[in-house]
């Protein structure tokens, strides 16, 4: 069992450790201890006598939360060297760091990954829009084979799930709605409701939103995957870009199939509240779908139209580019796809509200 | 080998970094056209950053690479994809599609670089997988495959094109004994058959002197040694003869067992 005397030593506070440095360290009270104290801290090691993985790593994490006021002296020769080849590792170059920066410094720090991340997503952006506008007048036409592969595995592949959520849409829609309305003997103005806020806002968002969860997902851990396994090296070996080959295809297809994907969630929605409705508020769905017809405008429509394609830009330009981003291993595929599918949605809700103002003004 | 003198590849003081982490200063190398050049060291030592610099999958941080009169390092992406058909690379992790069988790995270059027609490209591929002895298993899908066998169907896709180098990036690493050895023959094969030059890298001391025509020993980032496999034994170099022992070593069972059993 590992205990620890203290005492003060020209304004230093010295912990003597004694006993056998295992498991039991982590309860031992020394890193409370240590925590409390302010100044310079020694941690006497000579009276330490076994050791193991466990007891140093309980050691590693005082010296780590104590930051660079920590020394450690008097420890014998093999649990110096312990601790010296420890001292090389990250972990304790992470004690010097937090220990020797200020909270701007971490600030700074915790910031840059996502700057940097903002900045690759542009290149991309601006990279996809050179191979797809520019470089098909150059004699290297956008891969129309690769496209309509991913528009059959991100389009055709996920009409089920769409048709579902536009049918819980259109449910949930209707009966919140009427709820609302029935007070005030209005419910023939529920069609009018869902229909503009399936065309306007909820059919675009909620398919953007399942596509990124899906397809989005999806692009990042095939490209991250390959990136680990070196096939995006393979690609580029023969001579193919993978911008080309890999990334504008996603994107093309994600641009364009995108709005068949709203506009069929806007239709599916619809026509399963024309259907609520006319069993449980006595309205007869042609007179439901008389009122949605006289409440969206075409424009409506387009416009819904319009932000699905922006919607998938981005979700495939913020996908294939953390897949690119990802390095190391398979943990890291995992992260990256994590990170995908949250900033690809957060960036198509900020597009919506973009969208939204400009839309009013 | 007609022309052994001369050189293909002209490495000039190339060095690279990953951030602050130096991993390779100042290489200075010469690889002569027809020769099989394997370059030796540790693991982490800087191999496969040099072999990616060569094939200008890396832009060296420093110092110039020449192929055939052509400066590799200084060329634009869309320059280099006009060259690396010309290349050959068998990747250390394989990096076949698993998406596609092996005959499509194999056709894929064959469609896509050389704009061969697919009857076409199906059957030059037939025709290297079968110089790889993997013809059987060609419809199979790459994770159907073993190590072996997807050494060897990496193989027959880096040659899909006919390159006039291949690279290697460690075709022995995670095979046994008698696989590395066919894979060696493999390579001595078709370096034979095609007059292909080979740059390899590799910590296989036995596969080395099997196959290698030339040496360079990296270590820590730094070509330490430039000779013949027969040289290494006894290199007037301490760093390199103290790394040929320790490999040599590694092979050996200690006197007493591995797990000291022996003496027990």
């Amino acid at each position: 069992m590992l205990g620890f005397q203290r005492r003060d030593e020209d304004g230093t506070a010295v912990f003597r450790l004694e006993g056998a440095l295992e498991r039991d360290a982590f309860a031992s009270g020394l890193d409370a201890a240590v925590a409390e104290t302010e100044g310079d801290i020694v941690l006497d090691l000579g009276a330490v006598g076994t050791f193991d993985s466990a007891g140093l790593a309980a050691l590693i994490e005082v010296a780590r939360h104590a930051g660079d006021r920590l020394r450690f002296r008097g420890a014998d020769l093999g649990l110096a060297r312990t601790l010296g080849q420890l001292r090389r590792s990250a972990m304790c170059e992470e004690v010097e760091v937090l220990g020797a920066h200020g909270f701007l410094d971490r600030v700074g720090a915790a910031s840059m990954p996502a700057l940097e991340a903002f900045r690759s997503f542009f290149d991309l952006l601006v990279e996809a829009f050179y191979w797809c506008c520019v470089a098909p007048f150059q004699g290297r036409p956008v891969r129309g084979d690769r496209v309509r592969r991913e528009i059959e595995r991100t389009g055709a592949d996920a009409i089920w799930i769409i048709s579902l959520l536009g049918v819980l849409m259109g449910v949930t829609l209707t009966f919140q709605a009427s709820v609302q309305m029935r007070d005030f003997g209005a419910t023939a103005y529920v069609a009018d409701l869902v229909g503009v806020s399936l065309t306007r806002v909820l059919g675009p968002l909620m398919a953007a939103i399942v596509v990124a969860a899906r397809s989005g997902s999806a692009n990042t851990a095939e490209i991250g995957t390959m990136v680990v396994s070196e096939e995006i090296d393979a690609l580029r070996q023969m001579g193919l870009a993978p911008m080309r080959w890999l990334v504008v295809p996603k994107i093309v297809a994600l641009a364009l199939v995108l709005p068949f994907l709203g506009l069929w969630m806007d239709s599916v929605g619809i026509v399963s509240s024309a259907v609520i409705a006319s069993r449980s508020l006595d309205l007869p769905a042609n007179i439901f779908m008389a009122r949605v017809a006289s409440a969206v405008e075409t424009q409506d429509i387009l416009i819904g139209l319009l932000k699905c394609s922006v919607f998938g830009v981005i979700i495939g330009t913020v996908s294939c580019g953390q897949g690119l981003r990802v390095r190391g291993g398979a943990d890291e595929v995992g992260r990256s796809t994590t990170s995908a599918v949250v900033v690809a949605i957060l960036l198509v809700i900020v597009a919506e509200a973009f969208f939204a103002m400009v839309v009013q003004s | 080998m007609t022309d052994s003198g001369e050189s293909l590849f002209q490495l000039t003081g190339v060095g690279h970094s990953y951030g602050d982490h130096r991993v390779l200063g100042g290489v200075d190398l010469q690889i002569r056209r027809g020769e099989v050049f394997v370059l030796l060291g540790p693991s982490g030592c800087g191999k496969t950053t040099l072999l990616k610099c060569m094939m200008g999958l890396l832009r060296p941080s420093e110092g110039e690479v020449v192929m055939d009169g052509r400066t590799l390092s200084s060329m634009r992406e869309e320059e280099l994809n006009v060259i690396r058909p010309g290349m050959g690379m068998a990747f250390q992790g394989n990096a076949l599609f698993n998406s596609m069988s092996t005959i499509e790995n194999v056709m894929l270059p064959l469609i896509e670089c050389a704009g061969l027609a697919m009857d076409e490209a199906h059957a030059v591929a037939r025709m290297k997988l079968e110089q790889v002895g993997l013809l059987d298993a060609c419809h199979r899908m790459p994770s159907e495959l073993s190590g072996g066998m997807q050494k060897r169907a990496a193989l027959a896709r880096a040659m899909a094109l006919d390159p006039q180098v291949l690279f290697l990036d460690e075709p022995t690493a995670g095979l046994d004994p008698l696989t590395s050895a066919e894979i060696d023959a493999l390579v001595l094969t078709l370096k034979r058959v095609s007059r292909v030059t080979v740059v390899a890298v590799t910590h296989d001391l036995s596969s080395t002197r099997t196959i290698a025509d030339r040496v360079g020993v990296i270590l820590d980032g730094e070509l330490v040694a430039l000779c013949a496999p027969a040289e290494l034994d006894g290199h007037a170099d301490a760093r390199v003869r103290a790394f040929v022992e320790r490999r040599a070593g590694a092979l050996r069972m200690p006197e007493d067992g591995w797990f000291g059993e022996n003496g027990a």
